[in-house]
């Protein structure tokens, strides 16, 4: 468990306050790209560590890891947007994010940073009949690049998910 | 006898509590020897002098929600109550657990493993000793005994009776039996059910059951008793039983069978009753059959992870028996690996374990394997083949075969090898994930891996239906 490489967020953040958080995101890379999701459904970020698998789930489904005596499921992005897979290395991370109460931690190469990214600068997401682009809350602009910022909620709870709990 | 019946009661109430407000309690007459109580009778109040015989000694406490709490306080000798929030005493518990899982990471600390640490090793003795006693005390703390559940049951045949003109003794027994809170709060409505059933379709009216030699009022039974690790629940009834045929046709016209079934046995037929909308009384009555409810109560019952049995016998009667496991929290588990991965199985459903030789496989030509446990045949069910997985070896003979079973049947589970029993703090997957089949649960293991529960009766049954 490389607990070094945890950020709190809890202590950055003391107080969970709505607005402090707003505008916020952690970037991450997959691939090519930067990601970005709101922080405050942000928990923690870990290292990578052993993941269990758990039969009969959809694929982007990895397992469930301990995280401190509490088991959270794990959910590989890559997958989950029908990337290549890529072996886990020393810099890929488990985001934990938090909705509705439950913990989910989503896999991803690895992290950047925490941006600023006001919503005047945030583009809607484009119109396709993709399947992944459901999941993009939009397409923050920060100088010259551009993160694609993912909307937690969807990229956690879509049809397919429901459907496979049928 | 036209006075009352509910025979034993395990907890005397301490006579000052409760003053008889009606008529000098007389002594209960004992007509049932085996609803043994070994605690002296309790005086009781006579009941009103109504038809049905139950008494309503509880009326008082069956009426509000304070039922339960005020059945609890109750006790054998001097038993002293205090209430505590829910939520502070299951923090608590769950705390307890995880200090087990983090007492288990430290003893087996990969840093300090084959150093000579002997000072160490004691101190560390100790202190599994000390948790694990704690831990069984937090797996005590919650469990109260089943007499304020059984009280409400009187109020319950009390009114039932009355509304449908039958004569009913209740007899309870086994009151003090304690059972996890959880557990009481998922059996209340599935408890009422059956003993709705019972009064309703089980038991006859009084002309009836004098015109077929039985005594005019009916006996509905209520037992509690710790069994085989669990906690048994039985409801009987000297009704008239389960109506085969009548089920078997109920069966055919939905189409839940196939042919005549005359070559189901009375157990596969009886239940039945549990699959959703299937009801065969004859008139529908507000009391029941409206065909909700026996699927439901399994539901229930399968939540807390019981079981449910139905025994039955034409003319004479009809017994449910709720099996229901004593604690939710904890389970003897058996580990056993396949390929790199480990799994929990639950030792209560491990019959035995062996390696098998080759003569007792036998392949059918549809590729079934089959294993041969002296004189029966087990089909083989491969971990790996559930959990894909690579594991150490296909050949079975390499391996090791567990024969599991579940509610008379029977299933050889293959695996890589058993490495070892102990007791494991059960976590449910998260509500993310929902329910997986197979898995009932996972658990976190001394060096801080996670690993699933086998949920057997999923196993069993499944592969049951493929068979057939």
């Amino acid at each position: 468990m490389a607990e070094s490489k945890n950020i709190d967020f809890d202590k950055d953040f003391s107080v969970e306050n709505e607005d402090t958080l707003k505008g916020k995101f952690l970037t991450f890379h997959l691939g090519k790209e930067d990601y970005g999701i709101e922080i405050r459904y942000v928990t923690e970020i870990i290292g990578i560590q052993k993941i269990t698998e758990v039969p009969d789930m959809p694929a982007f489904v990895k397992g469930v890891i301990n995280l401190r005596g509490k088991v959270v499921p794990v959910m590989d992005v890559r997958t989950r947007f029908s990337m290549e897979p890529r072996e886990y290395d020393d810099r890929t991370c488990i985001i934990v994010v938090n909705i509705d109460e439950k913990s989910v931690g989503l896999v991803v190469d690895k992290v950047n940073e925490v941006a600023d990214i006001p919503d005047k600068q945030i583009e809607p997401p484009p119109r396709t009949n993709m399947e992944t682009s459901r999941y993009i809350q939009g397409m923050g602009k920060m100088g010259n690049e551009v993160k694609i910022l993912l909307d937690v909620q969807k990229l956690l709870y879509t049809d397919d998910l429901a459907m496979m709990e049928l | 006898m036209g006075e009352h019946a509910i025979a034993p009661k395990a907890q005397a109430k301490p006579a000052p509590e409760k003053p008889a407000p009606a008529a000098p309690p007389p002594p209960p007459p004992r007509a049932e020897p085996t609803a043994a109580a070994p605690e002296k009778p309790a005086p009781e109040k006579p009941a009103p002098a109504t038809s049905p015989a139950v008494k309503p000694a509880a009326t008082p406490s069956a009426g509000g929600g304070a039922a339960a709490p005020a059945a609890a306080s109750k006790g054998p000798a001097k038993r002293q109550d205090l209430r505590v929030d829910l939520d502070k005493l299951d923090q608590l518990i769950n705390l307890i657990g995880e200090m087990v899982i983090a007492e288990n990471m430290l003893i087996h600390n990969p840093d300090i493993a084959g150093l000579e640490l002997e000072n160490f090793h004691k101190a560390g003795q100790q202190m599994s000793k000390l948790v694990r006693e704690l831990q069984e005390i937090a797996m005590t703390i919650r469990m109260i005994p089943v007499s304020g559940l059984f009280r409400r049951m009187i109020r319950l045949v009390h009114d039932l009776s009355h509304k449908a003109g039958k004569k009913v003794e209740l007899i309870l027994a086994g009151e003090e039996t304690e059972v996890d809170k959880t557990v009481i709060e998922t059996i209340t409505d599935p408890l009422v059910h059956l003993i709705r059933n019972s009064l309703d379709h089980g038991l006859e009216p009084p002309q009836e059951r004098l015109q077929v030699g039985k005594p005019e009022k009916g006996v509905v039974r209520l037992t509690a008793r710790h069994e085989e690790g669990e906690v048994w629940i039985t409801i009987e009834d000297d009704g008239r039983g389960l109506n085969r045929e009548k089920i078997l046709s109920k069966a055919i016209s939905k189409g839940l069978i196939e042919g005549d079934g005359s070559d189901l046995s009375d157990k596969t037929i009886y239940n039945l009753i549990f699959q959703a909308g299937f009801s065969t009384a004859d008139k529908i009555t507000d009391v029941s059959g409206r065909g909700v409810g026996m699927d439901v109560v399994k539901q229930n019952v399968e939540k807390i992870k019981g079981k449910i049995e139905v025994t039955s016998k034409p003319g004479e009667g009809s017994r449910m028996l709720l099996r229901i496991p004593l604690t939710l929290g904890i389970i003897d588990g058996m580990m056993v690996s396949v390929g790199d991965s480990k799994c929990i199985v639950p030792t209560l459903a491990i019959r035995e374990a062996f390696r098998p030789t080759d003569d007792a496989i036998t392949i059918t030509p549809d590729g079934l394997e089959l294993a041969r446990v002296r004189e029966n045949f087990y089909s083989v069910i491969r971990l790996h083949e559930v959990l894909k997985k690579e594991p150490g070896s296909y050949k079975l003979s390499e391996g090791i075969l567990i024969l599991l079973e579940y509610q008379d049947k029977g299933i050889c589970l293959f695996v890589d090898e058993i490495l070892g029993q102990q007791q494991t703090v059960i976590k449910g997957l998260s509500d993310y994930i929902g329910n997986v089949r197979w898995v009932s649960g996972c658990t976190i293991l001394g060096d801080g891996e996670v690993c699933l529960i086998l949920d057997v009766g999923h196993l069993v049954e499944m592969f049951d239906g493929k068979e057939s």
